[in-house]
């Protein structure tokens, strides 16, 4: 297995080689630029040339300057940027107090948890044409010509950007871009768009509406299973979803005050065995009841997967902020802002 | 991610169990659909699968490609740095030759850093494009045999 991998390299050596010495050259040449005149004669270039230095180098300070804007966006993303001290410790041993797990931070993958696998199923459909199970649930056309999934895909983002406009502004353009994204669900779940994935892209505007508006993996989760319940199954048992749906909005309203009230970790600790338990019970429910597999492989696909998925994004992402943390700030000496000015 | 895989697994092998389809094999039928993973781990069908599975991942590798660039500000030591700036202000217009040194010892260690990054971040790309297919095998073996293990102790 190493042998052949080994020949692989060596045959890639001499291009990986060129290509690589390019790149540094190019690298070499802008920070020795940004000096030369530094080096020249004495001034305010080589004091800050000097300063630089001595907090690690220019590559260093870049590095540090990507990596905490990075982290910095990853912190309003989750949304915990203020509650560092909500937040279980690192255990990288990171000197600063920073949000590593919160419950917003929970939050957030819920939101991202129930967005990806229906992103997934909607591109691997567009790029490949393959519905498979799920994706027959959703409606997507096995096979469909390749106008209609573009259609779709062009529909999903227009809905995706149309929402995350209104949600900006204010007063009627807020109404309009709103309006603009409201009519394709709207066109969607009349299944004016039928060979072009009705349900998948209402569900997608339904997790949009859901993800920029309220902001709560909740709420998306609610939405979702909601409309693809609804718009989804043809047999008897479409109000089950629909019960199910109605039931999670009015936990999303629990969740809007615990997050008013700081207690959205207290919230989740809750919220997630009993919300995982509620689609147990429902599934062997609706089973009992004789529901065709098609439908139930929605809520299983759509709710629980995402569900059991959640912890294991937030462990992950929660490792990785205080290591990328503590490699950024094991470099230059203190504040990396004030420093930051030297670049 | 093995313990996500398997946790999927348990919480997908009891929904079989207290929600059997129409057929009895479960709605979801945990085994057929490993089969049919196990027999075509490429076809279109199952890139959903993987492409839901594997963003627990993104998160782990987005750390090891900004480990990997940190290469480029390593070979820059505190000792070096503190005798290169002794030569930088003892430098006058006249020191030429002392002035292309000190140029090229603060490019050098951005040469040096950037070519290991590369490198390195070739290397990694390659052991994944060429490992990818064993650990998937070995992956989906695990998950076949702990499905095997609770279809044994909890029936199908």
């Amino acid at each position: 297995m190493i042998g052949p991998f080994f020949s692989l390299l060596k045959d890639q050596v001499p291009l990986v080689l060129l290509i690589s010495a390019f790149i540094a050259l190019g690298a070499a040449r802008f920070v020795g630029g940004r000096w030369s005149e530094a080096l020249k004669n004495p001034g305010p270039d080589r004091t800050r040339l000097i300063r630089s230095l001595r907090l690690g180098g220019k590559v260093r300070l870049y590095y540090v300057f990507l990596v905490s804007r990075a982290l910095n966006r990853v912190d309003r993303f989750m949304g915990d940027a203020d509650r560092a001290g909500m937040s279980i410790p690192s255990p990288f041993g990171n000197r600063r107090a920073a949000p590593y797990w919160t419950g917003w931070s929970f939050d957030a993958c819920a939101l991202v948890a129930v967005v990806y696998p229906i992103a997934a199923l909607i591109v691997t459909w567009v790029v490949t044409g393959d519905a498979g199970d799920i994706g027959g649930s959703l409606r997507l056309v096995q096979g469909a010509p390749p106008l209609d999934r573009a259609i779709s895909a062009a529909l999903v983002a227009w809905i995706v950007f149309a929402w995350s406009k209104g949600v900006r502004v204010e007063g009627w353009r807020s109404l309009a871009w709103m309006g603009a994204a409201a009519g394709v669900v709207a066109g969607a779940v009349a299944g004016a768009f039928a060979s072009a994935g009705a349900v998948a892209v209402a569900v997608a505007g339904a997790v949009a509406v859901a993800g920029a508006g309220a902001g709560t993996g909740v709420a998306a989760g609610a939405l979702a299973l909601a409309v693809a319940g609804a718009g989804a199954v043809a047999d008897a048992y479409a109000y089950a979803f629909v019960v199910a749906g109605a039931c999670a909005i009015a936990v999303t309203d629990l969740s809007e005050r615990a997050k008013n009230r700081n207690r959205l970790g207290t919230f989740w600790l809750c919220y997630w065995p009993v919300a995982v338990a509620a689609l147990y019970g429902a599934l062997a429910w609706t089973a009992s009841l004789g529901a065709g597999t098609n439908s139930l492989l929605l809520p299983v696909m759509l709710a629980l997967v995402p569900l059991i998925n959640v912890p294991f994004d937030w462990l992950s992402v929660g490792f990785t902020r205080p290591s990328s943390a503590a490699a950024a700030s094991a470099t230059p000496p203190p504040p990396y802002r004030s420093a930051c000015s030297t670049c | 991610m093995v313990l996500l895989a398997a946790t999927l697994v348990l919480a997908l092998h009891t929904v079989d169990r207290i929600a059997p389809g129409p057929d009895g094999y479960g709605i979801v039928n945990v085994p057929h659909r490993l089969v049919r993973l196990a027999q075509d781990p490429l076809a279109t069908e199952n890139w959903w699968i993987y492409l839901t599975l594997f963003t627990t991942l993104v998160p782990s590798a987005l750390n090891g490609i900004i480990g990997m660039c940190s290469l480029a500000a390593l070979f820059h030591s505190k000792p070096k740095r503190e005798a290169l700036i002794r030569k930088v202000q003892r430098l006058t217009d006249k020191d030429e030759s002392i002035r292309r040194d000190v140029a090229l010892a603060l490019q050098a260690p951005v040469f040096i850093g950037t070519l290991a990054a590369c490198l390195c971040i070739w290397a990694a790309f390659n052991a994944l494009m060429y490992g990818g297919s064993f650990v998937l095998s070995w992956f989906l073996g695990v998950t076949g045999w702990w499905e095997w293990q609770l279809i044994h102790g909890f029936g199908h």
